[in-house]
């Protein structure tokens, strides 16, 4: 059994990580395109569809990546050639790397053995967030240069030359936050936001450190090329910049990295400053003392947000009811009847059956009515494995892991929308604009925030 | 903090007009450099740009969760489940209108082929074997011509209407709401009537849906 | 496994030190370079200092790099204009002089050393927070205080001159 955990654990952690980094880019791709429309008082993408089922708009990803993968790859005749086709490869790396030291739950600790939870626990910290983050502007860089293009060299230029001008505020303003946590390893800042101040306030670092979240967020958004820094790309005025030369599945990897880089930083922001895994009030030590109030909560509370968003769904096929006369018109009816009924079945076994035991024996049985005694129907040897897997004392952690991550992910999506909230809503900056916020505005204020929060701490001790 | 932003407060916010009074020119506004008060004519918070920013985040963010609640707001037209609705008088693909009895009403009189601008009706008479009597609002009509074939050419034909207003008898109407969409040929846009006696032996429309 | 990763990353420094100045190419040499010090903060890695290897990549790769790229990209010279190399008598001649100085002074640097003082392969462990932030930080700000700062200031004062003569042109 300890065998077998820790061979899940060790390669569940990059897993898990790969697994929801990866899935989590069709979600972000959908609501970049719906999020836009809505916004903008657009319908957003509603066509594509498999045998009618359309999921408002979630199926065109499906299209996209057929499309992207049997679209001819072209590398044109004027690029150099190995550049050209290491630089997309050099983009996904390096954004699929700097995820590897984000925890993304509290540490589980299984007999004696305990698991960080991240891919790997490196004692440098975000410095290798920085540092790898840093070597991003080389795939735009390589792009734009090996497209032989002017387009493409313009984009290069304007990345670098944006890099390297927001880098500096962006380590400056973390600075601040190692001051307050005194260490630099992640893991360990989350589990100083897990503190209290004054009593009621979580210790997160936009609450300790509000100057420096808001600088870190606006250098991020510079990091990842989104509006309203994103002069790279600048369409209406380079055309793509970077990867206007690209084609088929190498654009989708740029195209990808972007995402990826959004769901990186939304990771990192969440890590620093809106307390990681922690649940508000909520220590990991208490959490796993109460998960037989907490797991039933949260299955409402997802209970719910499937409820609303169904409910929302149905209202939008029946506005258009008598619009649509295809196969698409029922889909959005099967769909909110088939996951309401499917909500509330969840609702109601949340509800009745799950008693988690509090450190008692326990473990899985007592959970389901009956299921122990279903149990002993099974013969013996089998019955044996089965009450050791339910039986087993990890579960706890594990469950405790899961309430973590799943408030993780939730931070991590909401600092991901605010990424494509705020590309909708403000324009392109200018170059010199670019370059005054940079420098004149974002630096000597790094810079306050750090004399500031030095002083503070000095004057405490 | 850039000049769009600032036209974008000016549109949206009519009532932020007396709380930051910007002066009448906002010439070459960049927020950067214009370090003097009232310079560019950008009051202070919108110089500092973030309270904007907010204010900017909201208006979207209310847009959005508007149309998300009331999703029977969208102007958008759900083409082609959803025709586009026609303004009465709209100038489509024509008709020839006929008589109770089938017989068409076009008498071959080639109006409509003069008066078309674009010249794209084509028309050949023939004559009855027995004149055709007809009661029309109390006038008793001898018709003794109808058109034998009776042709327009879609893609020539530049939707003006002429035709309909020189037909003196009614008979090519442009009110079948229809327009043609695509076809692979020439052909497909050919608009072909034969008539024998006055009834219809082919009609082949031309591409619509 | 850490043989092997030594010698991984010591190929890959050596080769891209060789292809720096090896290409013609002032971006491909750029490149070639960096990759030397992505292998070189492997090593680093690889004794131990993870503070020292992540410096690497953050200023050399990250920053020095990339403004080193932004120049050659901003001058963009065409292929015709790169001015052949050429490898005179006297050229090599004052190479092979400054070499063999250098590798003297090397020498003469390195070799009195007592390698035996260093504990051997596999011996005994490095302390703890060996390479660690706050070891690197215990040692800058207690230890080596003033040549720190002396660093600094002459950093500064590098700054200083650069902006100054670059302005001096411009008017």
């Amino acid at each position: 059994m300890e065998v077998i955990s820790s061979l899940i654990l060790v390669i569940g952690r990059p897993a898990l990580m790969w697994f929801l980094l990866l899935n989590l880019i069709p979600l972000m791709i959908w609501l970049e395109r719906k999020g836009s429309a809505y916004i903008q008082d657009r319908i957003g993408p509603n066509r594509a569809h498999i045998g009618g089922l359309r999921l408002a708009g979630m199926v065109h990803n499906v299209a996209d990546v057929v499309k992207l993968f049997t679209k001819e790859d072209i590398v044109p005749s004027h690029v150099s050639r190995g550049y050209y086709i290491a630089a997309p490869f050099v983009a996904m790396t390096v954004a699929l790397m700097t995820y590897a030291v984000i925890p993304f739950a509290d540490a589980v600790v299984i007999g004696k053995k305990s698991f960080p939870m991240q891919a790997a626990n490196l004692s440098v910290g975000f410095l290798y967030i920085l540092a790898i983050a840093s070597l991003g502007v080389y795939a735009v860089v390589l792009s734009g240069w090996a497209s032989n293009n002017k387009y493409g060299l313009l984009g290069g230029l304007r990345s670098s030359a944006q890099l390297i001008s927001y880098e500096v505020s962006m380590g400056l303003s973390l600075i601040g936050l190692v001051m307050a946590f005194q260490t630099v390893e992640l893991n360990d800042i989350v589990r100083g936001q897990g503190e209290l101040l004054f009593g009621f306030l979580p210790k997160w670092g936009i609450v300790i450190q509000p100057l420096a979240f808001v600088l870190y967020l606006t250098c991020a958004f510079a990091e990842t090329n989104r509006n309203p820094f994103d002069l790279p790309e600048g369409e209406s005025e380079i055309v793509a910049g970077y990867h206007v030369e690209y084609s088929s599945m190498k654009f989708a990897l740029f195209f990808m990295a972007e995402y990826v880089n959004i769901l990186v930083q939304g990771a990192i922001v969440t890590t620093l400053f809106l307390g990681g895994w922690q649940v508000p009030w909520l220590p990991t030590a208490v959490l796993k003392r109460h998960l037989d109030v907490v797991l039933p909560l949260l299955a409402m509370g997802t209970t719910v947000i499937l409820c609303l968003s169904f409910v929302i769904l149905r209202r939008y096929d029946l506005a258009n009811r008598t619009r649509w006369q295809d196969a698409r018109r029922r889909e959005g009816l099967w769909l909110s009847r088939l996951s309401l009924a499917g909500a509330l079945a969840f609702l109601i076994l949340s509800t009745v059956f799950v008693k988690w035991p509090v450190d008692s024996k326990g473990g899985w049985p007592s959970l389901v009515v009956g299921m122990d005694r279903a149990l002993h129907l099974l013969p013996g040897g089998v019955r044996g494995a089965i009450e050791q897997l339910l039986y087993w004392k990890g579960w706890g952690g594990v469950f405790t892991a899961l309430v973590q991550f799943s408030a993780f992910v939730t931070k991590l999506l909401l600092v991901a929308w605010l990424f494509i909230w705020v590309r909708w809503t403000l324009p392109r900056f200018r170059y010199d604009q670019l370059m005054k916020l940079g420098w004149q505005v974002m630096l000597p204020l790094a810079l306050a925030n750090l004399v500031v929060t030095g002083v503070v701490y000095f004057v405490q001790g | 903090m850039s000049e769009t932003h600032t036209e974008t407060v000016k549109e949206h916010a009519p009532a932020s007009a007396d709380s930051h009074p910007h002066g009448a020119a906002h010439g070459p506004a960049s927020p950067g450099t214009d370090a003097g008060p009232g310079a560019g004519g950008l009051s202070l918070p919108e110089r500092i740009y973030v309270v904007e920013v907010v204010r900017g985040l909201a208006i979207t963010l209310g847009h959005l969760f508007r149309n998300l609640l009331f999703p029977g707001r969208f102007r958008t037209i759900q083409w082609p489940e959803l025709p586009r609705p026609l303004p009465q008088r709209f100038r489509a693909k024509h008709r020839l209108n006929k008589w109770e009895d089938g017989h068409t009403k076009c008498t071959a009189c080639m109006c409509c082929a003069t008066a078309c601008p674009a010249g794209c009706i084509t028309i050949v008479a023939g004559e009855f074997s027995k004149p055709l009597v007809k009661v029309d609002a109390g006038v008793t009509k001898i018709i003794e011509k109808y058109p034998t074939l009776y042709d327009i050419d879609l893609l020539k034909c530049v939707y003006c209407g002429f035709c309909v207003e020189a037909c003196p008898c009614d008979a090519i109407k442009m009110d079948t709401g229809k327009f043609p969409r695509a076809g692979y040929s020439r052909e497909d846009f050919l608009w072909q009537n034969r008539f024998k006696d006055g009834l219809p032996t082919l009609e082949r429309n031309a591409a619509e849906a | 496994m850490e043989t092997f990763l030594f010698f991984l990353f010591a190929l890959m420094a050596v080769a891209g030190g060789v292809l720096t100045i090896s290409r013609r190419n002032p971006l491909a040499g750029a490149i070639s370079l960096v990759v030397t010090f992505l292998a070189v903060a492997g090593l680093y890695g690889l004794l131990q200092a993870p503070f020292v290897a992540v410096m690497q990549v953050l200023v050399y790769a990250g920053a020095i790099m990339v403004l080193v790229v932004f120049v050659i990209m901003l001058l963009n010279m065409p292929e015709e204009d790169l001015g052949q190399e050429r490898i005179s008598r006297g050229r090599l001649a004052v190479g092979l002089v400054v070499g063999v100085v250098l590798l003297t002074l090397f020498a003469v640097t390195w070799l009195p050393l007592d390698l035996s003082a260093l504990p051997a392969a596999g011996q005994a462990d490095p302390p703890r927070d060996f390479g660690s932030i706050r070891a690197v930080g215990a040692l800058l700000f207690r230890s080596y205080l003033y040549p720190f700062e002396i660093v600094s200031i002459l950093l500064l004062v590098a700054m200083i001159g650069a902006v100054l003569l670059a302005k001096r042109h411009l008017d």
